[in-house]
C-alpha cells in the first residue's frame, strides 16, 4: 500500500490501517522510547501514548514530511515530556537526600539499564554506556540514540529534530566528547 | 599502562551499541491503544455528570442571588422610627 493510500485510510479511520500501521512502527516507537527513557515500563506507556496521538492527530497531518518523520517526531516529544517529569520527581527526592548523611550522599550512580537486545558479553558495557547517555542534555541525548541506536543518519535525525544538518553534526560530536568523559569519570571510580 | 587500559575500556563502551538488536514492542499494543482511545481519560467526567454539575451550580448561585436581593429589598423599604430612636433624638438636643 502506498503512504498517501494508507494516510487516506487511517484518515477515514479504517482498523486495518491502524493495524498496519502498529504492525510497520510499534518497534520503531518503542526502540527509540526504551532507549531514551531507559525503562521499559515507561516505554511501552510512550507507545501507547504515541499510537493514540498518531490515530487522533492523522486528520492534521500535513505531509510535510513523511509518516515515519512524523511518528518519530512525537516519538521523541513524548518520550522527552516523560523525561522531564522523572526528572522533576528525582529533584523532590534529591532534596530529601540533603538530611541523609554524607557516606549516603556521596554514593556513586549505578548502571541499571540492560537494554534487551544487547549480546551478553556487551551488557555490562552498554549498560555503564547508557548511564552516561542518561547525563547528557536532552538533545544530545536524544541526538546520539537516534544515530547509535536506530542507526539514523544525520539527515533523517535533522528532519526528525527541525534542525540543520550542522547542527544535528554538532550534538553528536559534543555527545560524543561528553560521554568520554563521562565514561572516563566512571572507569576512574570504578577500578 | 593504565591510561591504555581506561581508553580500551571507553572504547569498548562506546562501540558497545554496535550491534545491537531491536526489542520487541508489547503483543498486545494493538488492543491496549484501540481501548484506550474509546475509553474516557481519566479525569475526564461524562456529559451527564458535567450537566448535573452545572444544573447544581446555576441552583446554589440563582439561590444566593435570590435571597441577597430579598434582604437588600427589606433593608431598604423606609421603616418607621422607633421608641428608642426618637428618645435617642431627643436626648441628643437636649
Amino acid at each position: 500500500m502506498r503512504e498517501e493510500d494508507l494516510i487516506q485510510s487511517l484518515q477515514n479511520g479504517d482498523e486495518n490501517a491502524y493495524r498496519s500501521i502498529m504492525d510497520q512502527y510499534a518497534n520503531m516507537v518503542f526502540n527509540t522510547s526504551l532507549s531514551i527513557i531507559q525503562n521499559t515500563a515507561d516505554a511501552q506507556d510512550i507507545t501507547q501514548e504515541v499510537f493514540v496521538e498518531v490515530f487522533q492527530s492523522i486528520k492534521k497531518f500535513e505531509q510535510k514530511s513523511s509518516l515515519k518523520t512524523w511518528i518519530y517526531r512525537i516519538t521523541v516529544t513524548k518520550t522527552l515530556d516523560e523525561v522531564k517529569k522523572l526528572k522533576s520527581k528525582k529533584r523532590g527526592f534529591m532534596f530529601t537526600r540533603v538530611f541523609k548523611n554524607k557516606e549516603e550522599r556521596s554514593m556513586p550512580d549505578v548502571p541499571h539499564f540492560h537494554h534487551p537486545g544487547i549480546e551478553l558479553e556487551q551488557k555490562e558495557a552498554a549498560s555503564i554506556l547508557f548511564l552516561a547517555i542518561e547525563k547528557l542534555p536532552d538533545k544530545q541525548r536524544v541526538a546520539f540514540t537516534l544515530h547509535k541506536v536506530e542507526q539514523l543518519s544525520y539527515k533523517e535525525i535533522a528532519d526528525i529534530l527541525k534542525m540543520s544538518l550542522a547542527s544535528v553534526e554538532s550534538l553528536i560530536f559534543r555527545a560524543k566528547q561528553n560521554l568520554q568523559q563521562s565514561l572516563k569519570t566512571y572507569y576512574k571510580h570504578h577500578t | 599502562m593504565e591510561n591504555k587500559d581506561l581508553e580500551r575500556k571507553i572504547e569498548t563502551a562506546l562501540a558497545s551499541l554496535d550491534h545491537i538488536q531491536r526489542a520487541e514492542a508489547n503483543p498486545f499494543l494493538f488492543t491496549q491503544v484501540m481501548e484506550k482511545m474509546t475509553s474516557p481519560a481519566p479525569g475526564i467526567l461524562k456529559p451527564m455528570v458535567v450537566w448535573q454539575l452545572a444544573a447544581s451550580i446555576i441552583l446554589v448561585v440563582g439561590l444566593n442571588l435570590g435571597l441577597g436581593f430579598y434582604s437588600f429589598q427589606k433593608n431598604s423599604s423606609p421603616q418607621q422610627p422607633t421608641e428608642n430612636a426618637y428618645f435617642n433624638n431627643h436626648l441628643y438636643y437636649y
